[in-house]
């Protein structure tokens, strides 16, 4: 059954691309196994059709002119359906091969898969060799990958569950980003009628597409790259004035910039008098943004750091402090 | 087996036998992914296929010889079909993501011929292609030069000394290694090595190798069996811990892999399960979590935080920083 199907759809195939003219349904009809018995010639021909299409094949509608009357044939440009001419050297091969390895997520792999194929039967010489030191992973542990991976590329609506919200979302995605190893799309949330980020990790179920491909713009100028930026911490505005520990905590320490005592003084910032550093810290101006999040890398530092202003932020820590501080549990207790 | 998918396989193989010549079954199946057996039947579908009004030798030539008791697959007679069908969209994109993310972990040397690829690709691709600006992914796989001397360690089986800041611990250190593997694992990269200073096989994240140096002595470790790179970070034989995490430490179970969960309770409480590789790693998670966790198991697993807090508080305190408890 399917095996007909796959021979008439390859017959179709060559006769509208080995075709000078263009060829009409009747002489379609005539000439390929499978339509001449069929008594629904018209829907499987469309339906055909549709198919190669999906598959990437250009199908052109046009009328010979030497036909009389509006006898619209159907053919395939060679020019449109053919793989151009390519020549790689070794060097640029090895980087291919290595690229073609790096998917995890079944449908996407084959689809490198099959590219790869289209490479090496233009004579390309895939090398599948290993270069020291250099491997790729995109790892695609989320189930509605591929979903969302075809959406993106066909520009169709799709609509999911969302953990947190705990309702149907319907979404027009504009874009898939990985970072730390995990899937967010981006897009229009239609019933919001705003931008929105979602964790593919936390959609829930089986997303559907609905709607036909192409059905919506991403509007001119959306710059992935900066939609992304929101998920990296946002550029610091303030800073706050940290003694940290020699040799410990160094992400606060890397950001920071060691200062004296009297210099942080000089820059506005509030030391009681006679401060002095205990034995073996430094004392680092440290920008931020949020006062969570620094609140939070703080506390987690414990007695590696001492946070001397701003005294907002010293107290949300000394606060956190005070919810492990031994005292503290055993009243509570 | 998709009709749809045997169509691309098919198209595919037509021109590759074209131009190519006799090619072992095998090697077909390994190509398209799929069991020589399909490769036979794909094979038989195509020598029922060929120019329309099908007399007399308008099929497409197909057979399979039995070589040195391997089969092998030759084809003719199908000129129209001697290039294959160009990129769709989904192959093009697929293929120029990986170029393009391949770029963030290579090694400035190995850059050009990178480029040159994603070039002649897009090229290729055309406009199918476009949909790739539609992707961003974000590899953390440090600094350039740090990736270079690593990259000429591995090559010349030379010694390292690196300057590495360890997360769980929060100290930078400073180590002697022999590099043994660059990998990837969660959209970051590592170099897996052999540390002298902690005598046993290490892995470092790249983005934390603050700088590295080549040495003048070779590796010492050159047969060291590495872990599948493909394994989970921790094993079964490393210890737990049980939390109850309030609102707002929800984040912890999204963010870990988890063994076990249950909850959110009535009131909030979601009790997880997930392993510890390093004690201290727990400590800092505690006290960054503050009062949205409680340890339920083991006993004693918080006596970490209990300890370390109790110290912080006191420093602050003995500076002058803060009165008692603030009311």
């Amino acid at each position: 059954m399917s095996q007909d199907k796959s021979e008439r759809l390859m017959n179709l195939t060559i006769c509208l691309l080995s075709a000078r003219r263009f060829v009409t349904k009747a002489e379609l009809r005539d000439s390929i196994d499978g339509y001449k018995e069929t008594s629904s010639f018209d829907r499987m021909f469309e339906r055909d059709k549709d198919e190669l299409r999906s598959n990437g094949i250009e199908i052109e509608t046009g009328t010979n002119e030497d036909l009389f009357g509006d006898n619209l044939g159907y053919r395939i440009r060679p020019d449109s359906y053919e793989l151009g001419a390519v020549e790689f050297d070794a060097d640029e091969a090895t980087m291919i091969g290595l690229a073609a390895r790096a998917w995890q997520e079944a449908s996407v792999a084959e689809a490198t898969r099959s590219a790869m194929a289209k490479l090496q039967a233009v004579g390309v010489e895939v090398d599948s060799q290993r270069v020291p030191g250099l491997d790729l992973t995109l790892p695609t542990s989320e189930p509605s990958f591929a979903t969302f991976y075809d959406a993106v590329i066909d520009r169709v609506r799709v609509r999911f569950d969302y953990r947190t919200a705990g309702e149907s979302r319907e979404l027009e995605p504009w874009g898939l980003i990985m970072h730390r190893g995990r899937w967010y799309v981006i897009g229009q949330d239609i019933g919001k009628s705003v931008v929105r980020m979602f964790r593919l990790s936390r959609v829930v179920g089986t997303p559907k597409r609905f709607g036909k491909p192409g059905c919506y713009d991403i509007p001119p100028g959306t710059n992935l790259q900066e939609l992304a930026d929101a998920l990296t911490p946002p550029t610091p505005d303030r800073k706050a004035l940290v003694a940290i520990r020699a040799g410990r905590a160094p992400a606060l320490r890397r950001r920071g910039e060691l200062v004296t005592a009297k210099g942080s003084r000089a820059a506005g910032f509030d030391l009681p008098p006679g401060f002095g550093l205990p034995p073996g810290f430094g004392l680092y101006e440290v920008g931020y943004a949020s006062t969570q999040a620094l609140t939070d890398e703080l506390a987690g530092a414990g007695a590696d750091v001492v946070v001397c202003a701003p005294a907002d932020l010293r107290d949300a820590v000394i606060e956190k402090l005070h919810a492990w501080a031994d005292h503290e549990r055993e009243e509570s207790a | 087996m998709s009709s749809s998918a045997q169509l691309t396989r098919m198209l595919s193989m037509v021109p590759y036998l074209l131009n190519n010549g006799d090619t072992p079954v095998e090697k077909l199946a390994a190509m398209y992914g799929v069991s020589p057996a399909q490769v036979v039947k794909d094979l038989a579908t195509i020598s029922w296929t060929g120019l329309p009004s099908k007399q007399w030798g308008e099929y497409i030539n197909v057979d399979i010889d039995g070589v040195d008791g391997e089969a092998v697959a030759r084809l003719s007679n199908a000129e129209y079909l001697s290039r294959p069908l160009r990129f769709t969209a989904d192959e093009a994109v697929a293929l120029l993501l990986a170029l393009r993310s391949l770029r963030d972990v290579a090694n400035p040397e190995q850059l050009p011929a990178i480029d040159r690829a994603l070039d002649k690709l897009a090229t290729l691709a055309g406009d199918r292609g476009d949909a790739v600006s539609r992707a961003e992914v974000r590899i953390q796989a440090g600094d350039d030069q740090v990736r270079s001397t690593v990259d000429r360690a591995l090559r010349d089986r030379r010694r390292l000394e690196i300057t590495y800041d360890v997360a769980s611990r929060a100290e930078t250190t400073q180590r002697r290694v022999d590099p043994l593997r660059r990998s990837m694992r969660d959209g970051a990269v590592y170099l897996d090595a052999w540390c002298h200073s902690a005598g046993g096989l290490r892995i470092f994240r790249m983005d934390r190798i603050v700088s590295a140096t080549v040495l003048d002595q070779a590796v010492d470790h050159p047969e060291v069996v590495l872990p599948d790179a493909d394994a989970g970070w921790f094993t079964s034989d490393n210890p737990s811990v049980t939390l109850d995490l309030r609102p707002g430490a929800h984040w912890v179970a999204e963010y870990y892999a988890l063994t076990e969960q249950s909850g959110p309770t009535a009131d909030g409480i979601r009790r997880v399960t997930l392993p510890v590789g390093d004690p201290a790693w727990l400590r800092r998670l505690l006290l960054r979590l503050g009062d949205q966790v409680s340890v339920v198991a083991p006993d004693g697993a918080d006596q970490a935080a209990r300890q370390e807090a109790t110290e912080a508080l006191a420093q602050y305190r003995a500076l002058g920083l803060v009165g008692d408890k603030p009311q």
